[in-house]
């Protein structure tokens, strides 16, 4: 038996009590002194309350513990009174993860609970991207009479994982800064490949190939046909995941963080097709680096970095972020034939300079931006123009740009494309 | 949440009978006010509101069971717009705490029901003649409870 802290809900009851039987005395009505026996009463019966040891299971159960993004989770919370007394005044709030929003149905319970008997509360959740934990579940127990409370915690360890598909929904056409092995990014330099590019003397050890005949026999002259030669790339996806990234149109949206990830997901996806080496990383406090590699292993590990790694989690980070030394660290990482492609909604300077800086040691760097501003107010408009300058300065130091509002992904990168020169 | 309603019913017929009926319709509304508000103190100020037409309707001279009546209706309306405040306030206005409400109501409203029957059986016994010693007698001995009672 606890006695739990008091609620203060009958406080003054006493007083009220002395002043009617006060009253009865003076005014000689027996009936007003009765009321206060009422009231008596009452105080006794507030008197006597306590709280019976509380001793409760907790379950939690998930339709579907690894959902797609988007997916509807029912989620079945079952309280089970273990103690053996009855818990006449039982109140349960359950800790939904943060980054998951309760679709239907409150996550919540409030029901009077006989020993062994169990109350079942079912709320669904829309899951996200990422992995998320439930938090401890809080009960409050009154007595009946409400006069005592006592809190708690239980915890039921439930974990839900949302692994994205990686899916190659759009091409993200590449610089010309390629590495030496054979792909799919058309390089300026003459060689073996698919599209014409030269013409020139034959040199003795040319293939036979690629002689051309028809000149031979028009002109007798030997001449070997160039194209141009197709490479492959090393791509690293930089993903800025700094606090300042984390912003949204307005609070139920995604925010720029969860469409740079996708963006690099879905770039990720299609380099990888494309034969082109590709490594991630994050420019935020949580540290995360894949060096550019290809194959198999390779997808299901970066499918899992993009699902679970902290540092790409849906809340913002709350850790100390020195960005000069996380961009050191990166640029010591790159391979000096390293491409970049850079995530970021380009809010503040920061971010422009980040991708200047590694332009500037050529590493040659694409950005994709997804647009989280607004035309609500006037601060968001005077927001919208400072990025669109931002963008601006960023084109005319020779950095390719992406800006993506809200259409897909696709339609942004075919509308840039348009708008590059090769 | 609606449940304190019934509270409001059981109050006004118990009010009928006395001229305080007034105070206890202001009261009621003053509870309403405080349950669709949420606010303790709204809550509260309507069970003073009741306790004032109480004391009011007993010095003008209700009678005994109408007043232990509307007493009895005053508490439970009190206990059960906070109780549904409270609840209001810990789990939100949409979860379902229909069970949870009609418990306390039930355990409120048979606490109130034995102890009206204690008191009434009391005075009934206790008919008849009432020297003013007996009124004192009983005056001191619901100071000495609340003494022992209160905290």
């Amino acid at each position: 038996m606890s006695r739990g802290f008091d609620t203060e809900r009958w406080t003054g009851l006493d007083g009220l009590v002395l002043v009617a039987a006060a009253a009865g005395v003076f005014t000689r009505e027996p009936s007003l002194l009765l009321a206060a026996g009422l009231g008596v009463v009452v105080l006794a019966y507030v008197r006597v309350a306590s709280i019976p040891e509380v001793s409760l299971r907790v379950e939690r159960d998930l339709s579907d513990a690894t959902p797609d993004p988007d997916d509807e989770v029912e989620v079945t919370l079952r309280v089970t009174n273990e103690g053996p007394r009855t818990l006449f005044d039982l109140r349960v709030v359950d800790g939904v993860p943060p980054a998951l929003g309760v679709a239907d149905g409150p996550a919540r319970l409030g029901t009077a609970l006989r020993p062994g008997a169990t109350a079942t509360a079912t709320y669904t959740v829309t899951a996200v991207r990422g992995e998320h934990a439930w938090g401890e579940t809080v009960v409050v127990v009154r007595d009946p009479s409400g006069a005592v409370e006592s809190r708690e915690t239980v915890d039921a360890e439930t974990t839900l994982r949302c692994e994205p598909e990686l899916a190659a929904t759009a091409d993200l056409p590449l610089r010309g800064l390629t590495s030496k092995y054979a792909g799919r990014v058309e390089t300026d330099v003459p060689g073996s490949g698919l599209e014409f590019a030269s013409i020139r003397e034959y040199r003795h050890g040319d293939p036979i190939r690629r002689i051309d005949w028809n000149r031979r026999a028009r002109t007798g002259e030997l001449a070997t046909v160039e194209f141009r030669e197709e490479r492959a790339a090393a791509v690293v996806l930089v993903v800025d995941t700094r606090a300042e990234a984390h912003v949204a149109p307005d609070g139920g949206a995604e925010t720029a963080v969860e469409r740079s990830v996708d963006a690099a997901s879905v770039a990720f996806s299609a380099l990888l097709d494309g034969g082109d080496s590709v490594g991630v990383a994050a420019f935020g406090p949580d540290e995360c680096w894949l060096a550019p590699s290809s194959g198999v292993d390779h997808r299901t590990r970066a499918r899992r970095l993009f699902a679970t790694h902290p540092a790409f989690a849906p809340t913002p980070p709350d850790g100390a972020f020195f960005p000069s030394v996380a961009l050191r660290r990166l640029r010591r990482r790159l391979a000096s034939d390293a491409q970049v492609v850079f995530c970021s909604p380009l809010v503040d300077d920061y971010a422009v300079s980040v991708a200047r800086r590694l332009e500037a040691y050529g590493h040659a760097v694409t950005v994709v931006s997804p647009d989280p501003t607004t035309t609500a107010t006037v601060g968001a408009r005077l927001a919208r123009i400072e990025r669109d300058l931002r963008l601006r300065e960023l084109r005319r130091s020779g950095v390719r740009v992406v800006d993506w509002g809200d259409e897909p992904l696709g339609v942004a990168l075919a509308r840039a494309e348009a708008g590059w020169s090769r | 949440m609606a449940l304190s309603a019934a509270g409001f019913a059981v109050l006004a017929l118990g009010f009928t009978t006395s001229t305080a009926a007034v105070g206890g319709l202001a009261a009621t509304v003053a509870l309403a006010a405080g349950l669709v508000r949420g606010s303790r103190r709204i809550v509260d100020a309507a069970g003073g509101l009741f306790f004032l037409s109480l004391l009011f309707a007993g010095a003008s001279g209700a009678g005994t069971e109408a007043l232990l009546l509307a007493a009895v209706g005053s508490i439970l309306a009190w206990d059960l717009a906070d109780n549904a405040r409270s609840v209001g306030d810990h789990l939100g206005r949409e979860t379902d705490t229909l069970r949870l409400e009609l418990v306390h109501a039930a355990a409120t409203l048979v606490v109130l029901a034995v102890g009206a029957a204690v008191v009434y059986g009391a005075d009934r016994a206790a008919a008849g003649g009432q020297p003013i010693t007996a009124v004192v007698l009983l005056l001191v001995g619901v100071v000495a409870l609340v003494a022992v009672v209160g905290r």
